[in-house]
């Protein structure tokens, strides 16, 4: 690719949850919303540092590469108010839901949007993306730039840090939201032999075959953004 | 088209507003003492470059940042009433002098005529040049009036401002390419 301006165009952030949410706002891949301004893609690279005595005590002879996150940044302006608080609420573990449907403005919020799940809850419990019962979703940056029409796909998010400001009155509210993307490393599961070990996932997760408990996570292969937009 | 004097002819000039207003239909606002003046503004960012000389020399490459346009005449000889409609939709209460709630939209999400958009098609005839003026979503804009108020006539300034209005910016995708912000067509 030769040098030249890099140029994205429109942005439109879209996120997909878990299957837990079928049915309702992220259950399915949903448009989130545009920003007022750029969009801030920040990676946070880890390594560990080696140290060897003729090196001295302050510059490392090595590194080791411990993984990394990113953070994605932006001031949502033209939003689903929806979609936002069920990201919100499962990056708190799913402690609360709304209890009207999603597509309805309600006059009264009669939902638990806000309230916790338990502390020491898993987001994720080893299980795949999207499976029920795993609270990060994905965070997909959609642009059809015909240059450079290559979207972001950051594979397990949730909101982190200062997740989301609000600045309410008057004005038109903008949402200030911080996402953090993990690594994502796919359980691996193996095929359930008849009589020996326990069959745990099965179904639409396992393309209807039958899997033993997962082994521990490997980081191996771990993915923490690719550029292939969810469906 | 060849070259050659441009003349306009009386611009007659017409709004259309939002259903149920005054201005449903198209509606003649009236006559100008001096030319309107039609003044279009294509916003642009700058790229800078340090090697040409950094952010306080001139831009390597130019990126569109879309339009707006400002038209400003001074009426004559006109209809009150229609201006009053004019006034009100641009500050947004029930009847003239009223207002809005703070932080009411003007096009609340709405197609163009819609009852709750308060922009207004703005129309200026050209019946010897045949190139008449057509502004999508317009409005009036501060200050409105200036009302000179005794036994001479009254000349109202007027000062309308266009703006790309939507109600969608993402457009599947496509965003601003090919909006229309005027053309060279009477609302009917």
């Amino acid at each position: 690719m030769p040098r030249d301006y890099q140029y994205t165009g429109e942005i439109l952030f879209k996120v997909k949850g878990g299957e837990h949410l079928s049915g309702r706002a992220i259950g399915a891949l949903s448009e989130l919303g545009l920003s007022v301004g750029p969009i801030r893609i920040s990676p946070q690279y880890h390594y560990n540092e080696l140290k060897v005595d003729d090196f001295g005590p302050d510059v490392p002879c090595d590194l080791q590469w411990n993984l990394a996150f990113v953070r994605i940044t932006a001031t949502l302006i033209h939003y689903d108010f929806g979609v936002l608080e069920i990201c919100e609420s499962e990056s708190m573990a799913q402690g609360g839901v709304r209890v009207i449907p999603d597509n309805v403005l309600p006059t009264i919020l009669t939902g638990r949007a806000g309230t916790m799940a338990p502390a020491g809850k898993f987001m994720r419990c080893r299980k795949p993306m999207y499976a029920s019962g795993n609270h990060f979703f994905s965070v997909n940056l959609i642009n059809t730039n015909q240059v450079y029409n290559a979207p972001w796909r950051f594979r397990m998010c949730h909101l982190e840090g200062q997740p989301v400001v609000y600045q309410i009155g008057t004005n038109v509210t903008q949402a200030e939201v911080c996402f953090r993307a993990l690594p994502y490393a796919a359980p691996p599961l193996l095929p359930y032999v008849e009589g020996v070990g326990t069959p745990v996932l099965s179904g639409w997760l396992a393309g209807g075959l039958v899997y033993t408990k997962p082994r521990e996570m490997l980081s191996s292969g771990a993915v923490v953004w690719d550029r292939t937009a969810d469906t | 088209m060849s070259r050659a004097f441009q003349v306009n002819g009386e611009a007659m000039i017409y709004v259309k507003g939002p259903q149920g207003s005054l201005i449903a239909n198209l509606s003649e606002l009236g006559l100008s003492d001096n030319p309107v003046r039609i003044q279009l503004n294509p916003r642009f960012g700058d790229i800078s470059l340090d090697a040409w000389g950094g952010p306080g020399g001139p831009p390597a490459e130019i990126q569109r940042k879309l339009s707006d346009a400002i038209v400003t005449f001074s009426l004559i000889h006109f209809d009150p009433i229609i201006l009053g409609e004019c006034t009100r939709l641009a500050m947004g209460g029930t009847v003239e002098g009223r207002t809005s709630r703070a932080g009411a939209l003007m096009g609340n999400g709405t197609v163009r005529f819609a009852a709750s958009n308060s922009f207004i098609g703005l129309n200026i005839a050209s019946p010897v040049g045949q190139r008449p003026w057509r502004f999508y979503f317009a409005h009036l804009q501060a200050p409105i009036g200036d009302y000179p108020v005794g036994a001479e006539k009254t000349v109202v300034a007027q000062n309308w401002r266009a703006v790309p209005y939507t109600t969608d910016p993402w457009n599947g995708g496509l965003g601003a390419s090919d909006y229309v912000l005027f053309d060279h067509v009477l609302d009917q």
